[in-house]
């Protein structure tokens, strides 16, 4: 519980440099960062790829997300907790991306493409996430898609979710619960939507052959 | 509402029973309801059909869920990373520090995943397992080194992200043992998956000896043909230095040679050349007798391995730019002799020479690099109405004697008759930093250019285009025995300006990187790559002169402009003399550096990606020598 209550506590609590006369090399750090890199980044990517649907940007932040962590490695106080630890800095680092994007643009964020013209790139996870989970996953709230992300896909324990959401147990949960039926929700929506417009070809097509 | 009784007590006002139900439904997903509301729940699916349904979609979401293939990394995603973490650590090099309770347990050898607990060690397999199934099957050119398992069980395979394509090339390197020194070499034929570099085989694994000496090197260069290096090594008990040539040709590489001492007895320094520049006035106290041969003989090493030659011994090396010219025929250097009544000069040695010859006799230049068929050599300025003799490192400031016509390395100290004074003035603090400036000299013919633009040390890329140099004045460290950078900045110019070439055309000169400016009282040292690509700049420390740290600057090659975003590694620390080629950096980091012994680093790139790969490290202090 120490370190979940630490992981809380928060990076950004951290004062901005604890340096003191200690000269523990930040090669050292480096090191254990290219450790933790070597084991994580690819569901760090994954999990970010999930959240903002754009792979130039998903590798930024998983750049950004590594960078953070080798900053603030002294706050990780368990290397038990690595894992849920990054998990926590790449959860900020996306909704820190959100959170510019809604400043920038004045407009909520649907998880469309930022540009005017959708990348090759965009195209291609485009054509990965087709599916009507994913166009249900973008549907629903940034927080309870990342809970749910985080707990099915990414096999984050209640305490680990807790600690990568920033907030109480019981909390994660709640929003876990939500997300659910949000997805839910989303994709019978979906579902539904596909239905019509199959219907609706379907009748055109029909009127073509009249 | 009996149903709804039977419930815990909890403070949620349901809308509806079905709400309830849904919310049970989503919440037993995660973990077990408590009985009462278990039972309850039970209950009311069995009387409601919507609500099975919407318990049979979140059972068919988690599997769809789950089924979702996780999008794959770019494989560049560790280059730009360790890229970004590179400069991280130059913008704030003591930025991270740990308490002292923290370091202490790390220093006990704490690795992550390697003591924690099995629910974590669990999630990476299961993490492992997923991605290999979508994983690699697009993956890499090469072979990538695969990594010993470590702390995770899994140890068999890491998700790789970025392939790492590496141009093939050999590396060599001298790993020094009491006084001795074997030179291994090994192909690159494997570069570790980036961020695994601590768990990849070493280069020793598949290194070959190519010689074993009883010297101690301070720098090792290789013959472009890679047939022959040359050490730069002292004696065993004594600081005297002496330049070896060694074969190292294909089969000649015996691991356990066994050639007579006596094949090794090296050949004495030079003797005076016949041909002096003419701007060299004849000062008739510094020319003395060249030691004699047998004096020299006794004085040298008991070479073990090979035939060695000796071309130069009793002297200094100063530096290291050491480097063969492009097609091999001719060494060139900086050395002052080992009497320290003379700065440095440049010398030469042709192959097949019995010994190096000065090139100089100014008694302070030094030797920068060579472009074509001709070296570049930069000479320290002095202030009006100071001869060559006081302010330069090494000089004898009470002699005032000017530049001789002998070569430095007859003024060995039993032949030489030095004064005492002349000898203390020698340590001291020399005067204040000086200008510097820098000429075009033609080994063979001594034809000599002067540079138009005042530059120390240009080192100019293969292609001839652009080069690397100090502008600003130059002084002699602390010791007296080195030059060292005083105020100015690294920059980046076009060679064809810098030697007058070319006038007002061209792109202007400009500061390689702000980050190198702030290096006075330090040295340093740059090396181009094949491509004229890359560029590598080490910057000394100004307390340990021997370590520094490496920097690759990438360059785009036809504006001369470096390009900020492309740094492939920024600050490692390295100690002085490390080898840039077509696609890789070979370096040795000092010892002590993470807690390890001196080892061979080497990095690899192409295009964007890029890997590394080291050799196991040396025990204690003793250090690892690049050959370059």
């Amino acid at each position: 519980m120490d370190a979940v209550a630490h992981l809380e506590h928060g990076l950004t609590a951290l004062p901005p440099a604890r340096v003191s006369a200690m000269t523990y090399s930040s090669v050292d750090v480096r090191a254990e960062i290219e450790v933790l890199f070597s084991r994580h980044h690819a569901e760090i990517y994954a999990y970010l790829a999930r959240m903002v649907r754009e792979p130039e940007l998903a590798a930024d932040l998983a750049q950004d997300t590594f960078v953070k962590a080798y900053r603030a490695f002294d706050s990780l106080e368990d290397p038990a907790h690595a894992r849920a630890w990054l998990y926590q800095i790449a959860h900020r680092v996306a909704l820190d991306e959100f959170r510019r994007r809604k400043i920038i643009r004045f407009l909520p964020w649907t998880g469309e493409s930022r540009g005017a013209a959708p990348s090759a790139e965009h195209l291609a996870l485009e054509g990965r996430f087709s599916g009507d989970m994913e166009r249900a996953l973008r549907k629903i709230p940034e927080r309870q898609r990342s809970a749910l992300l985080l707990a099915e896909l990414h096999d984050l324990t209640g305490l680990e979710l807790a600690a990568a959401l920033d907030v109480s147990h019981v909390a994660a949960r709640a929003l876990l619960t939500r997300a659910r039926e949000s997805l839910r929700q989303a994709l019978a929506a979906e579902r539904a939507a596909d239905a019509n417009a199959e219907r609706a070809a379907g009748a055109a097509s029909g009127r073509g052959r009249l | 509402v009996s149903r709804q009784d039977r419930g815990r007590p909890r403070p949620d006002a349901w809308s509806s029973l079905h709400e309830r139900a849904r919310v049970r439904l989503a919440e037993r997903l995660d973990e077990p309801l408590d009985w009462l509301e278990a039972e309850w729940l039970a209950e009311h699916l069995d009387d409601c059909a919507d609500c099975r349904a919407v318990a049979a979609e979140y059972a068919a979401q988690r599997e769809a869920l789950r089924g979702l293939r996780p999008p794959e990394p770019p494989r560049d995603l560790w280059a730009r990373t360790a890229a970004a973490l590179d400069a991280e650590a130059a913008r704030h090099p003591s930025r991270v520090a740990l308490p002292a309770d923290r370091a202490s347990r790390r220093g006990r050898g704490w690795t992550p995943f390697g003591a924690i607990g099995v629910v974590v060690a669990t999630f990476v397999v299961a993490f492992l397992v997923g991605s290999q199934l979508v994983g690699p099957a697009s993956v890499p050119q090469i072979a990538i080194a695969s990594p010993r398992a470590s702390g995770a069980p899994s140890g068999a395979a890491l998700p790789i992200a970025t392939p790492i394509p590496v141009t093939r090339g050999p590396v060599a390197w001298c790993s020094q043992e009491n006084g001795s020194c074997e030179i291994h070499q090994a192909e690159i034929e494997s570069v570790c998956a980036p961020g695994s570099t601590s768990n990849c085989a070493p280069l020793d694994s598949h290194a070959k000896s190519i010689a074993k000496l009883s010297v101690n090197p301070k720098s090792i260069v290789s013959s472009p043909d890679h047939r022959q290096v040359i050490v730069v090594g002292t004696k065993p008990g004594t600081s005297s230095t002496t330049i070896y040539v060694v074969p190292v040709s294909g089969g000649a590489a015996s691991p356990t040679p066994t050639a007579p001492p006596a094949s090794a007895t090296p050949i004495a320094p030079s003797s005076p050349p016949s041909s002096i520049p003419s701007s060299a006035p004849s000062s008739p106290g510094g020319s003395a007798p060249p030691p004699s041969a047998s004096a020299i003989a006794t004085s040298t090493p008991t070479a073990t391995a090979l035939a060695l030659l000796a071309i130069a011994s009793d002297v200094v090396v100063v530096g290291q730019s050491a480097a063969y010219s492009p097609d091999g025929a001719w060494f060139a250097f900086s050395a002052r002799p080992v009497s320290r009544l003379n700065g440095p000069d440049i010398y030469t040695w042709h192959s097949g020479d019995p010994a190096a010859v000065p090139l100089t006799t100014d008694h302070r230049s030094v030797f920068a690099g060579w472009v074509g068929q001709r070296i570049v050599g930069s000479r320290a300025d002095l202030p009006s109405g100071q001869d060559a003799a006081s302010p330069e490192p090494g000089a004898s400031g009470a002699a005032g004697r000017g530049p001789t016509n002998s070569p430095a390395t007859s003024d060995a100290p039993a032949s030489s008759p030095v004064p005492a004074s002349a000898t203390a003035a020698a340590t001291a603090s020399p005067a204040g930093p000086v200008a510097a400036s820098s000429f075009l000299i033609d080994p063979a013919t001594r034809a000599r250019t002067e540079l138009i633009v005042p530059a120390w040390r240009p080192i100019v890329d293969p292609l001839g285009r652009w080069a690397v140099y100090w502008q600003g004045t130059i002084a002699a460290d602390a010791s007296g025995e080195r030059w060292v950078m005083g105020t100015g900045q690294l920059m980046l110019g076009s060679w064809a300006a810098l030697a007058g070439a070319q006038t007002a055309a061209g792109p202007q000169p400009l500061v390689l990187s702000p980050e190198f400016s702030a290096i006075d009282g330090a040295d340093w040292d740059a090396r181009w790559d094949d491509t004229g690509e890359h560029l590598a700049v080490w910057i000394g420390e100004r307390e340990e002169p021997s370590i520094g740290h490496l920097t690759i600057v990438t360059i785009d090659t036809a504006t001369g402009q470096p390009d900020p975003a492309a740094r492939r590694l920024v600050g490692r620390p390295a100690l002085v003399g490390f080898s840039l080629a077509d696609g890789h950096l070979a370096w040795a980091t000092p010892p002590g550096q993470d807690g390890q012994g001196s080892q061979l680093q080497v990095y690899a790139w192409s295009g964007p990606d890029a890997g590394q790969t080291s050799s196991q490290p040396a025990t204690g202090s003793d250090t690892v020598i690049v050959v370059h």
